[in-house]
């Protein structure tokens, strides 16, 4: 069965399947707009899953991290764009 | 067959600066270039435009250099992204305290406005600086430009003139008689040209070109390092250099952070390829991150390498070549792109004969048979 | 000067753990040589027999599932076979110097010789709010619903071309999926014209029969010769889809939670560019590839490269290709003889001849003609990365850039954390069509480290001021 773990997402605190793709679980949560590009400030989500395109690059646990490739963890912090 | 006023083989900073006031005094102007414009060590290198790592001697044309950069609407009739920024020059130990405070000196003798600060003085110019410096020298004329960039802007330039430019076209064969006669190669159909003068701005290939006319010199060909990291939030208001002169730092508007020094990789002027040595790498990337600490958070997001002239005493060679005439050479200006402006200026006018001296430049001190 | 000389160098290093690199892995570990097996995933497979995550129950049950176990299974056998997953190599170095990271720690290794079967990347081709979130890619998909066995929305478009639009629905369907269209760029009759083709993989052909009668009894549109032509997010659940036939033009307006958006995929040319191997243009193959002898030998000595990164072909000619390149290897260094060289190469070559007429018509029916890049509006972004529309690479070849590196030093196109990977291909063809060259003569971008951005703080460690590599001060 999937384990539900607590994770932070900007501060609040959210439930996650362990073990998932962390750009899948901010996903289903609605966090499509995950960055926004450099010059014409659009919303930018995954879009690779494979670690490619760099789009879904967020900030977890303090470090830059594909959220694509990165798996769900128990007080995983997740920051999106400010 | 073609005749022209001038021909000018090298089309990077100082073979098209060159050609832009020759073409402007009047001349027929023919530009060539091996490949396409500025995309060797004109178009890859780090940008800096620094006093802390110009030579003692050529401080006076980095100035002017360095003043022509923030003008380029007036003579490249386009602006580009340069930037002025304070530039800091740091030292970690006692040895590099010694080491800045003596160069700094003659620098300062040569009439770059530098001055040495505490670490605390520094710390308050530039807060990201790493707390283990023992002080640095300042210079509040540094800055950078995008190397990347200006072979647009010279291209567009170089559109507006009159000057006739052929990229892919690698020169085989120099003769000389009353003309010059310059054979080369564009997409393997063999073109002959002739001109009255002729100047060799052609980097790490400007021996091999001097060559084809009986001068003898000694370049070194260094490939030098470059990395740079991907746009992060604004972290650097300064250019940075080290003691040692091993160090270049600085952060693009773009938020892009581009790492230099000189540091060596693999590569030579008979392969397109060059490579870097990973020690070299982290090597660089090290002493960065010393220097910044904060740049350690920024993912790297590519490393590649430039081809950069030094003669034997690191001294540019500019001027005419002695015993040919209508001869002229101009390279290995080494940190080069600062004063590069400046010295394509010097030498068309120098070409015109108007009052300029280039004696401190002159091939002839590298000849072996003026040894 | 790369190896001090202390550090152990293994026989071959194997870069991708997919189908070709677990393949020549077994082969080679069977013999007693040292092998290491690099993956940036925690499982072999790759992409096509991607594992579920271990913490994650699986819904769907697919036979890729077992073939990936098996593979599993298999690696762990060899005591020789050392698998490093969870690692990404960022670069490799003349001598084979291997360095890699995780999100942890850096590791650094060294081999004799070198096989790189690092896959392949989705092909692109922009439409206005192709980079809305919401908007993913169609391999990606395949990906999503095998491995990760999760519907992003419960409403799905999947369009684009080839087998994966198949492949694709039939997994959203296993797992609940409502698939509002799929949207295929070719036509039915493209699609019969290469059905003798698919006779030579009577396995894989069944397979699409079954999907695609799946696909019909669900009464699930298809639009043929079609393309999008916009995606906008309407609200926080829905995307607005339309949909243009190519001849009639006429739109079709659909609604989706995502859409899954892809036309074939493109052979990964990092490392065999970072390592300066020769490269040749072969449209029916994905586009840019090493120039390889029959044993995928690179230009460069000891460098080898297999599966779809070889050409695209799929996941079993990708296996024997794995076979062919651990043969090769295995006969230079005699431990297979020369009567038995023969033998299997024999029945390696024709198991791959095959697969070239099944290839074939995969290719035909997932490459996109170049003149669809015409359709693309010139204020559209082609540079995911720096956010470069198509106007300013238009502008930027019609100024003097012929070759895709100019184009990137002047617009700044392919200079971002992907390096060129996403639109590559799409600004090439763009160059040529308004220099009206061949899209080969634009060339490729130049392949440099890393081939994946590195954290700093990996790539320097730990260390003190004294310890960092001396070279020589600058004179003054």
């Amino acid at each position: 069965m999937n384990k539900n773990v607590k994770i932070i997402i900007n501060n609040e605190v959210y439930e996650a399947t362990e073990g998932r793709s962390v750009a899948l679980e901010l996903f289903s949560k609605n966090f499509h707009h995950l960055r926004n590009s450099p010059k014409l400030k659009q919303k930018r989500g995954f879009f690779c899953m494979i670690g490619s395109c760099q789009e879904c690059l967020i900030t977890i646990d303090d470090k830059k991290m594909l959220a694509c490739t990165t798996k769900i963890k128990e007080g995983m912090k997740i920051e999106l764009y400010e | 067959m073609s005749h022209y006023d001038i021909c000018i083989i090298g089309a990077g900073i100082m073979g098209s600066t060159t050609a832009l006031f020759q073409a402007r005094s009047g001349k027929k102007v023919l530009l060539l270039d091996k490949s396409e414009i500025f995309r060797s060590a004109s178009g890859v290198n780090a940008g800096t435009l620094t006093m802390h790592m110009t030579r003692a001697q050529l401080i006076p044309y980095s100035l002017k250099g360095w003043e022509m950069w923030m003008t380029t609407e007036k003579w490249l009739s386009k602006n580009i992204e340069v930037k002025q920024q304070q530039g800091l020059c740091l030292a970690f130990n006692d040895q590099e305290e010694e080491l800045l405070i003596e160069r700094s000196k003659k620098r300062k003798e040569m009439g770059a406005p530098i001055q040495i600060l505490s670490k605390s003085e520094a710390l308050k110019k530039e807060n990201s600086i790493t707390h283990k410096i023992k002080c640095a020298a300042y210079c509040e004329l540094d800055g950078y430009v995008q190397a990347n960039q200006t072979g647009k802007a010279y291209k567009e330039a170089l559109d507006q003139s009159s000057i006739e430019v052929q990229e892919h076209s690698q020169v085989v064969n120099i003769k000389k008689d009353e003309l010059f006669e310059i054979t080369f190669f564009k997409q393997n159909e063999k073109k002959i040209i002739r001109s009255k003068q002729l100047i060799i701005a052609a980097g790490v290939w400007t021996s091999q070109l001097l060559k084809m006319l009986g001068v003898i010199i000694e370049l070194k060909c260094l490939p030098q390092q470059l990395i740079i990291t991907e746009r992060n939030a604004k972290l650097l208001n300064s250019v940075i250099t080290v003691a040692n002169g091993k160090l270049s730092l600085k952060q693009f508007e773009n938020g892009t952070t581009l790492i230099g020094g000189g540091w060596p990789g693999k590569g030579n002027i008979n392969e397109q390829y060059s490579s870097t040595t990973p020690e070299n790498l982290i090597g660089n990337l090290r002493l960065a991150c010393y220097a910044i600490p904060e740049l350690k958070k920024n993912r790297a997001a590519r490393v590649w390498l430039g081809l950069e002239a030094e003669t034997t005493d690191a001294m540019p060679i500019i001027g005419e070549v002695p015993n040919i005439k209508n001869l002229y050479v101009i390279a290995s200006v080494h940190s080069g792109y600062t004063s590069g402006p400046y010295m394509g200026y010097l030498l068309s006018r120098f070409i015109n004969e108007e009052d300029v001296n280039l004696n401190l430049f002159n091939i002839k001190r590298l000849l072996p048979e003026y040894a | 000067m790369n190896n001090p000389g202390k550090i152990k160098e293994f026989d071959v290093a194997i870069i991708g753990a997919g189908p070709s690199g677990v393949a020549a892995a077994i082969k080679l570990a069977k013999s007693n040589l040292t092998i290491l097996l690099i993956d940036s995933n925690e499982q072999v497979g790759g992409q096509i027999y991607k594992a579920t995550p271990k913490e994650i129950a699986k819904k769907i049950l697919i036979k890729e599932h077992d073939i990936q176990l098996n593979f599993q299974n298999e690696i762990f056998k060899y005591k020789n076979l050392n698998y490093q997953p969870n690692f990404t190599v960022w670069q490799i170095s003349e001598n084979f110097r291997i360095d890699a990271f995780n999100n942890d720690t850096t590791k650094t290794w060294y081999a004799k010789k070198i096989i790189v079967a690092n896959g392949t990347h989705e092909r692109v081709i922009p439409f206005k709010g192709w980079t809305e979130p919401g908007v993913i890619g169609l391999a990606a998909s395949t990906i999503i619903f095998k491995s990760q066995q999760i519907l992003p929305g419960k409403k799905i478009i999947l369009a684009g071309s080839g087998p994966l639009l198949l492949a694709s629905a039939n997994y959203a369907l296993k797992l609940g999926a409502e698939i509002i269209g799929i949207i295929d760029l070719k036509s039915k009759i493209e699609w019969i014209k290469i059905l003798p083709n698919l006779f030579y993989n009577k396995k894989l052909m069944l397979d699409g029969f079954l999907w695609l009668t799946k696909i019909i009894l669900k009464k699930i549109p298809i639009y043929s010769s079609s393309i999008i032509q916009s995606a906008n997010r309407i609200n926080s659940d829905t995307l607005e889809i339309q949909v243009s036939h190519l001849t009639s033009k006429k739109i079709t307006n659909l609604q989706s939670n995502i859409l899954c958006v892809g036309y074939g995929l493109i052979p990964q040319i990092d490392f065999s560019k970072l390592l300066n191997a020769k490269h040749i243009y072969n449209q029916d193959l994905g586009g840019w590839i090493p120039e390889l002898t029959p044993y995928y030998e690179t230009s460069i000595k000891d460098f080898y490269q297999v599966g779809d990164a070889s050409g695209i072909m799929g996941a079993i000619p990708a296996y024997t290709k794995g076979n062919i390149a651990a043969l090769k290897i295995l006969f230079d260094l005699n431990k297979v003889g020369g009567e038995d060289f023969e033998k299997q190469t024999k029945t390696y070559f024709n198991q791959i001849n095959q697969y070239k007429v099944f290839a074939k018509g995969i290719a035909t029916i997932s490459n996109p003609p170049s003149d669809l890049y015409e359709l693309i509006d010139p204020s559209e972004v082609i540079c995911r990365c720096e956010d470069v529309t198509k106007k300013e690479i238009i502008d930027a070849t019609n100024l003097g850039a012929k070759n895709i590196n100019q184009l990137k030093s002047w617009t700044r196109c392919g200079m971002g954390p992907c390096q060129g990977r996403t639109c590559g291909e799409t600004a090439s063809h763009i160059m040529a069509r308004t220099a009206k060259i061949q899209t080969e003569d634009t060339g490729y971008l130049t392949g440099r480290a890393p081939v994946r951005p590195v954290p700093l703080h990996l790539a320097v460690g730990e260390y003190d001021y004294d310890k960092i590599t001396k070279i020589e001060a600058a004179p003054l």
